[in-house]
């Protein structure tokens, strides 16, 4: 008993002096949730324990500085043995019974020898448009590892009965499955996003920091409302998708000329329904067994360019609107679309247009945008100043409001922390 | 009976948060559903859409450049609100064939929140008289 209460204190106090001056670094990094200081300890074990675990892996981000530099390279063959053997020498989670709840699931997939398998297993390792270093702070840093924002799905069904976990552990198959399958939608989806390739690579960093606040880029990742998966999918955005998008991406990956793209077709989308709307189905959000992470990533895309088309249709294409838009280049259009599609992501697109118009009637009255940053700025206010009706209580005022600069916020801080200042390859 | 009273006004009052908040806009906007209902020529509801349009624009500007009060402000998120989903439909293409269609792109550019139940999932006010709009366009439309 003396034994057991001694390694108790023991774990609680060097979980202290541990932590400290990590979680001053890490706050100084503002790459994680407020971390508590040592002064502020709960004196639980768990909570210790959970401490220590965060630490380690801020002190793996700073290691993986160093390792991902391999994985940055632009070289098409990535099956090639040093990839391999830069790969084994990245820092993996260790995983303990608590949270290596997926690693039976990618198990799984890895006795199916299809797409999600060959991505889990780096026999397909498409070329990152997105640099995984990106990734991997994504999925360590935005959720701590005792979050509770994570369920399993043992069988199909819904996610409200599914048990909730916390995060998963980020070894190197669950790693490689997420950095592969996000590479490979960029890659078959990139054209289809936007004519213009450079302004598609921007469409792609801005998809990832959407993602990286959504969820994390975990594929478990679930809201205390049930939005699901990788893009954190409602009802309304599956049923948006499937009316709206899904043939067109069917059609488009159809005519590729990469086989792996067309295998998206063949394996994910293969059903006439690939994701239903209904909650009592809410579990094919986040299983791996339907097709995730990749089906919720595919999703994530086409989600993305519906609503900026939507946006371009109620606000952009309105001539009584041209002035405001007459002075923009041709990047700060671009720029100005991208901003308000992720924005719309979580406000809705008539939660964005709303407040929209009523800034270029107020403010920007016959006045041509100059600034895009500042007008992004202005509407923030107007966020919760004139929001849609559905946006209209305080949670949400605040929530849409806040949405976009702290997307915007996030990928500044990741991108600081990145070799070469910046997330794209 | 004063419970019944409070029960009236709870019950009223939240049936107006879903309403407009400009009694102006909402007369024009019954008026231009029964013109819609009993024109037949697609050039002549294209006219009162676009009168209509017109009118909401002129409106939603002078609200705007008002004082900021709530009130005001409530109506200017109302009325761009309308404006957007009139402008997401495209009128002038409009036929008998593509008219559930054109809903469509109403009830999927509403308002992205996740909601506890299914049953909580209400189309915005704002995106009801909308449909309303298109669907009075359509009726007999020749």
């Amino acid at each position: 008993m003396i034994k057991k209460l001694c390694s108790h204190l023991f774990i609680i106090l060097s979980a202290i002096s541990f932590v400290s001056p990590v979680a001053f670094a890490a706050e100084m990094l503002n790459l994680v949730e407020p971390m508590q200081t040592g002064k502020q300890i709960n004196p639980s074990i768990e909570n210790s324990l959970n401490m220590v675990q965060r630490s380690q892996e801020i002190l793996s981000l700073v290691d993986s500085n160093v390792t991902f530099s391999s994985f940055t390279t632009k070289d098409n063959s990535f099956n090639c043995e040093s990839c391999n053997r830069s790969s084994q020498a990245v820092k993996f989670d260790s995983c303990n019974s608590k949270n290596n709840y997926l690693i039976n699931n990618l198990d799984y997939l890895g006795t199916k020898g299809g797409l999600l398998s060959k991505l889990k297993n780096n026999l397909v390792a498409p070329n990152n448009i997105i640099n995984p270093e990106c990734i991997r702070t994504s999925m360590t840093t935005i959720f701590g590892s005792q979050s509770k924002n994570f369920k399993q799905c043992t069988s199909e069904g819904s996610l409200k009965t599914a048990a909730t976990k916390v995060r998963p552990c980020v070894n190197e198959s669950y790693f490689n499955l997420i950095n592969n399958s996000f590479a490979l939608a960029s890659q078959c989806l990139k054209d289809y996003l936007n004519s213009d390739s450079e302004q598609a690579s921007e469409d792609i960093l801005a998809i990832y920091s959407l993602i990286n606040i959504e969820s994390g880029f975990h594929a478990n990742a679930v809201s205390a409302t049930g939005a699901g998966g990788i893009g954190q999918f409602t009802s309304g955005a599956i049923e948006d998708f499937n009316h709206n998008q899904l043939q067109k991406i069917k059609s488009f990956l159809s005519n590729s000329s990469n086989n792996n793209c067309q295998a998206i077709n063949q394996e994910i989308l293969n059903s006439k329904i690939p994701m239903n709307t209904s909650v009592s189905n809410s579990c094919e959000r986040i299983s791996l067994k339907k097709g995730n992470p990749l089906l919720n990533m595919i999703y994530t895309f086409g989600y993305f360019k519906q609503t900026r088309k939507i946006l371009f249709k109620g606000v952009f294409e309105n001539k009584r609107y041209a002035k405001n838009f007459s002075r923009l280049s041709n990047n700060d259009q671009e720029k100005l679309e991208r901003a308000l599609t992720i924005w719309a992501h979580n406000a809705g697109a008539a939660g964005v247009a709303a407040p929209m118009k009523s800034l270029l009637v107020g403010k920007y009255f016959n006045t041509p945008i100059t600034d895009v940053d500042q007008f992004l700025s202005d509407l923030s206010k107007r966020m919760s100043q004139t929001p849609a009706q559905a946006n209209r209580s305080i949670a949400r005022r605040k929530e849409t409001k806040e949405y976009y600069p702290k997307i915007k916020e996030n990928l500044q801080r990741i991108q600081e922390n990145t070799r070469g200042g910046t997330c794209l390859n | 009976m004063s419970k019944l009273i409070l029960l009236t006004m709870l019950i009223l009052s939240s049936s107006l948060s879903f309403a407009f908040n400009d009694i102006e806009t909402e007369q024009a906007t019954q008026n231009l559903i029964s013109k819609l209902k009993i024109t037949r020529l697609a050039k002549d509801k294209l006219n009162l859409i676009e009168n209509f349009k017109d009118q909401l624009y002129n409106h939603l500007v002078d609200v705007t450049k008002a004082d900021e009060t709530p009130e005001n402000l409530d109506k200017s998120a109302d009325l761009s609100e309308l404006d957007f989903y009139l402008d997401v439909v495209d009128f002038s293409s409009i036929n008998s064939k593509n008219c559930l269609q054109k809903q469509h792109v109403i009830k999927h550019s509403s308002v992205n929140v996740d909601y506890e139940n299914e049953s909580d999932v209400k189309l915005p006010y704002m995106a009801q008289v909308s449909l309303e709009i298109v669907q009075a366009y359509c009726q007999g439309l020749k």
